[in-house]
């Protein structure tokens, strides 16, 4: 998993990575990656491959929570422990 | 009522306060995004440029995190530059010095993301031998160091006209998300076999990415290309079915689940470009 992004490419403007708010995460042809978009998308997070132009799949991000940043940190944390 | 409007002011003063650092910061983001991927660091050249005196090497360490560490870089004696690959681009060397009789080599790329490349070694019958290290551009001290041994690849193994060497490429960049995705895997030809590095953008099935990987055993069909990649887990096995275009790439030590369409990659004809530079 890397939350910079690849960032190799400075043509975007400001990307969800360099907000801080978005982590890529590898395997995305791995069985367990199904499972890891539902668990992602079931808890508000955007996924790079519903995308309408140019899909992202190992891209997830929290552009919603950036509002409230509290919000994003409840729920990582709710969904941290219900793994534990 | 006053201390309402106080407080209604002092909100609208933070609130500007606020947006102008956010402006800032944006402008500050912006500037620090040096180039678009078809653009060029350092000397302005690109690799297909002064095709003639460049003579292109490829190289492999090894590198207990991530596996077999594949290097393409190219020298340029006669116009004193040379120029490395750093996915996903070639970037130009910021010092080149080329022992007249001695036979050492040294050059530090360009810096990217804090950080470059040096090497010091030795050029010796189109051999280069030596020590690169990663080097933080602040401090100048070294964050990781590989021994180096590349050779130089034949002319004709940069003409990508036949199905080895080719290059074979799915990469694209979401601007949405920030991200290049795909993989770029790009087939030379030795003189006595056929080499190779595979970049993924994408980690299709847990690979290192943005890291230029070696290939080994590579074995050529009429049907099919298939290679090893050593990764710290273990050698992975994956297979390219030519097509008219392209390939049909996949892992063939790993089960699949039924259904699972190949994944496809366009050729292309030329090996050194730079991706999204137009052929």
């Amino acid at each position: 998993m890397q939350s910079g992004g690849s960032g190799t490419n400075p043509a975007a403007k400001v990307s969800w990575h360099q907000a801080g708010a978005a982590v890529d995460i590898n395997g995305t042809r791995s069985p367990e990656f199904k499972t890891i978009i539902s668990v992602m998308k079931k808890n508000g997070f955007v996924w790079g491959g519903d995308f309408k132009s140019h899909k992202d799949p190992p891209h997830f991000d929290g552009r919603q929570f950036m509002g409230n940043l509290n919000q994003a940190v409840r729920k990582a944390q709710s969904y941290w422990d219900s793994t534990q | 009522m006053k201390a309402s409007r106080a407080r209604t002011s002092r909100t609208l003063g933070l609130r500007t306060i606020f947006w102008i650092v956010m402006a800032a910061s944006l402008c500050t983001l912006s500037s620090a995004q040096a180039s678009s991927p078809g653009q060029h660091h350092g000397n302005g050249q690109t690799a297909s440029d002064n095709s003639e005196s460049q003579h292109f090497f490829f190289g492999t360490s090894h590198d207990a995190k991530l596996g077999t560490l594949a290097w393409l870089f190219c020298l340029d004696k006669e116009h004193h530059k040379g120029e490395i690959f750093v996915p996903p681009r070639m970037i130009g060397f910021s010092e080149l010095d080329l022992g007249e009789n001695d036979g050492t080599l040294t050059f530090q790329s360009l810096d990217f993301f804090g950080k470059n490349y040096r090497f010091r070694g030795t050029l010796k019958s189109e051999e280069v031998t030596g020590e690169m290290q990663l080097i933080d551009a602040k401090s100048g001290n070294p964050k990781d160091k590989w021994q180096l041994t590349a050779t130089q690849l034949p002319p004709e193994s940069l003409r990508a006209e036949r199905t080895v060497p080719a290059r074979y490429s799915n990469v694209d960049y979401s601007t949405e998300g920030g991200d290049f995705t795909g993989v770029d895997i790009r087939f030379f030809s030795t003189g006595t076999g056929t080499t190779g590095m595979i970049v993924f953008y994408e980690s299709y099935w847990g690979e290192p990415t943005l890291t230029p990987l070696a290939l080994s055993g590579v074995e050529t069909t009429k049907e099919a290309i298939g290679f090893n990649v050593e990764m710290p887990n273990g050698v992975a096995r994956y297979h390219l079915r030519t097509t008219a275009t392209g390939g049909l790439f996949n892992r063939d030590d790993i089960t699949h689940e039924k259904g699972e369409k190949e994944i496809a990659l366009k050729r292309s004809r030329v090996l050194t470009a730079v991706l999204g530079k137009k052929e």
